[in-house]
């Protein structure tokens, strides 16, 4: 700044001022470099932080594609992202859907052998509501990680979300059944009306003849499923009209509207929890569940020669009162050699029930048990068919002792044995009033009604006989009595004016009565002035020599 | 193209801040005579400097594309989106132009700024001739887009601040965001930081104050 700077003209280059010249300054790092190291180091973070949380590509089979959108959905476990599908095509023979999903790293040890896939979608079934929430955000992928420890990569995912998580303590057990029922995948279990577990899968077996249903119960009831526990199905309402009567069973009102079933040991089962692999039978009712004991029952033959209108296969065989049996099959039987049809009724009987509970466990089948069943049977062991309701018409099968009937005997070639029968009480009172009919029609009637009209006859003449003899008497009797009847009225007459005389002098305004009265309140009248004297001369006893004290006002 | 006299081969140097004209004189640190500004030929150090904010800006590019741009969580679900996925989801959905336009103000324009800056100090670098008017427009180009390339941005932090319904509908921005306004700024430092006189030193012939001092 050698010059002012007050000429506008430009200066010639000489005449400029020349630039002042600074020190060097130590030397400078170019600090603009530390802006792409602090680039590539973040750069290097995320790629280092993406690698990090990269875990494994896994495949997915699906049936469908439905609700599979690459990049969007979700793959979910515990209801925290573990994956997304990135890829969905169909797979080579255009069967199934082949998604990939890349998996969160800390996915990685969940993918073993066992873990499952399902796509979650919205299910109301009569006991529960889930995966509502994927209406509103689109299906997604549940996962339910395996226990074992054998990795894994492709997957072939369930058509329905499974009931039961993998993780929730308890066993599965196998069921067979005639039919489903209204059971269905998710019907809950019930042990004593408390939910303690679900149906998780049915099919029908190969032969198309029964159905295997399991279950799972949860931990700690498991471990009421005994070698003896019966399940039963609990659908719905059981009315059944038998010859017991009326039934109806239910169990709680959620497994009338959906379905459930049941299970129970029966008193006095084995108590050693039954194993994983357990296999048990479903019954439909509680009851038919629960009077099967294990044992098996023995199969008896029985012949009616009478109808058996009312008796139906399930019918009761009934000891005194004690259900032993039922009957399992009615088929006719003829007989070419003696030219009979009957009635052949196989029953079923269960000998445990016969058993006293304390006595051991008795051999029911040897010799001594034949020897055992001649000896009742000699002693009129007899089956029967009864009328359990007149109602209804119902037939049970008795077995009782009918002392006094011929000679029977068990046979035992038979097969099943055959037990004598009795003819049925309906049938035997049926038999009795025909022979009392009988009777009656070898009653000679006609003679009696002839007999009885002479004997009505002379019964008339001695009535007409007696009236005479009652007319004499009457005419007999008759003077002296009048006289007699006529004092007594006399009598009778003066009586009554005594007593006349008598009421009169007795009458309130009898003046006899009058003066009495009147002299009677004079004498209370005095009683009282002497009342008053006596109390003034208590409060003034000076009174009597003074005189009344004057009255005070 | 016939050279013109430059100041610099006039031996003067001008005052970047009152433009007061100075005779060159020897010396490593100059200052303006009247207002004792730094005094510079070139602007100091000018092609590392765009270099290294032209590295930091393609570094940070990669981010800005991978990852999330904008988290919207509503009740529908959790939706994290990138650059590249909206641009995919508005030409899905029919919005052709709108599409059109995100994905070159926020994809194309940055990266073509990137290449372009990097063209322009690579040939200055290595004294090229050629295309010179085609670089100086280019570079006037870069300058001016610069401003506009923040578009995303502003989008973002408008729809922050107004999309905040708790439990029902939020935005927030993503890590995608920062890297991408980084790369905006980044590339318009990078272009202030350019010299573009540089583009027409070479004509002057090899000189040694093309040291950029």
């Amino acid at each position: 700044m050698t010059e002012p700077m007050s000429d506008p003209r430009p200066s010639p280059p000489d005449a400029l001022p020349t630039a002042v010249v600074e020190p060097p300054r130590r030397f400078r790092i170019p600090l603009v470099w530390i802006i792409p190291l602090v680039a590539a180091l973040i750069g290097l973070f995320l790629a280092a932080r993406t690698w990090m949380e990269q875990g494994p590509v896994i495949t997915l089979q699906f049936r469908t594609g439905a609700g599979l959108e690459p990049g969007k959905t979700r793959i979910k476990y515990r209801d925290i992202d573990v994956g997304v599908i990135t890829r969905v095509k169909l797979s080579d023979d255009g069967a199934h859907v082949q998604a990939e999903a890349q998996m969160a790293r800390e996915a990685e040890r969940l993918l073993v052998e066992d873990t499952r896939f399902w796509v979650v979608r919205p299910r109301v079934s009569g006991s529960a509501v889930s995966g509502l929430d994927t209406l509103l955000s689109g299906a997604y992928v549940g996962m339910d990680a395996g226990k074992t420890d054998a990795s894994r990569r492709d997957f072939v995912a369930l058509e329905d979300a499974p009931v039961i998580a993998l993780d929730v303590p308890g066993r599965s057990f196998a069921l067979h059944a005639d039919n489903l029922g209204s059971v269905d995948v998710g019907t809950p279990v019930y042990f004593r009306r408390i939910p303690v577990g679900q149906v998780t899968a049915f099919r029908l077996d190969e032969q198309g003849r029964h159905l295997d249903i399991q279950v799972f119960i949860k931990a700690p009831y498991d471990r009421y499923v005994t070698v003896d526990t019966r399940f039963w199905n609990a659908s719905g309402i059981d009315l059944r009209l038998g010859a017991d009567g009326l039934q109806l069973n239910t169990e709680s009102v959620s497994s009338i509207l959906t379905g459930g079933l049941a299970f129970e040991t029966p008193e006095g089962g084995d108590t050693e929890p039954a194993s994983a692999d357990a296999d048990f039978k479903v019954f439909t009712t509680r009851a038919e569940a629960l009077k099967q004991p294990s044992a098996s029952a023995q199969v008896w033959r029985l012949r009616f020669t009478e109808t058996v209108r009312g008796l139906s296969v399930g019918a009761p065989v009934d000891f005194r009162g004690i259900q032993i049996g039922e009957v399992i099959a009615i088929e006719p039987d003829v007989d070419v050699d003696a030219a009979d049809v009957g009635l052949k009724v196989d029953i079923a009987v269960f000998p445990e029930r016969m058993r006293a509970r304390d006595s051991g466990r008795q051999d029911m089948s040897g010799d001594a048990f034949h020897a055992l069943i001649d000896r009742l049977v000699a002693r009129g062991l007899r089956a029967q068919l009864r009328n359990g309701s007149l109602v209804t018409g119902q037939l049970y099968v008795a077995l009782d002792f009918f002392p006094g009937v011929g000679k029977a005997s068990v046979s035992w070639a038979a097969k099943p044995p055959q037990l004598p029968t009795q003819r049925g009480s309906l049938d035997e009172l049926q038999a009795t009033l025909a022979r009392i009919a009988g009777k009656l029609d070898r009653l000679p009637l006609d003679d009696i009604a002839a007999e009885t009209r002479t004997a009505i006859a002379g019964l008339a003449r001695a009535v007409e006989r007696t009236e005479a003899l009652m007319a004499r008497l009457d005419g007999l009797a008759s003077n002296e009595v009048r006289a007699t009847v006529d004092e007594t009225r006399q009598a009778m007459a003066e009586a009554r004016a005594a007593v006349a005389d008598g009421r009169r002098l007795l009458a309130s305004d009898a003046p006899l009565q009058q003066d009495l009265r009147d002299s009677l309140q004079e004498l209370s009248r005095a009683a009282q002035s002497l009342r008053h004297l006596a109390d003034t001369l208590e409060r003034h006893p000076e009174a009597l020599l003074r005189g009344k004290p004057e009255e005070k006002p | 193209m016939r050279p013109a006299l430059t100041a610099r081969e006039a031996g003067l140097m001008s005052c970047h801040v009152c433009g007061q004209l100075a005779r060159h004189a020897c010396g490593a640190h100059l200052r303006c005579p009247r207002c004792h500004a730094p005094l510079h030929l070139r602007k100091p150090a000018s092609i590392s400097t765009t270099w290294a904010l032209i590295v930091a800006s393609a570094i940070l590019f990669v981010p800005a594309n991978l990852l999330p741009m904008m988290t919207t969580s509503s009740l529908l679900g959790t939706q994290r989106d990138t650059l590249m996925s909206g641009v995919v989801f508005l030409w899905h959905s029919g919005s052709w132009p709108l599409a059109a336009v995100v994905f070159f103000a926020s994809v194309v324009v940055p990266l073509l700024k990137i290449l372009a800056l990097a063209w322009l100090t690579a040939s200055v670098q290595r004294r090229s001739r050629r295309r010179l008017m085609q670089r100086a427009r280019l570079y006037r180009l870069v300058e001016f887009v610069g401003r506009w390339s923040m578009l995303d941005i502003y989008v973002i932090t408008l729809l922050v601040a107004l999309v905040n319904f708790r439990g029902i509908a939020t935005i927030e921005a993503g890590p995608a965001a920062i890297a991408f306004g980084a790369v905006v700024v980044l590339t318009m430092f990078a272009a202030m930081s350019f010299d573009p006189r540089l583009i027409w030193d070479p004509l002057a012939g090899p000189d040694d104050l093309a040291r950029h001092d």
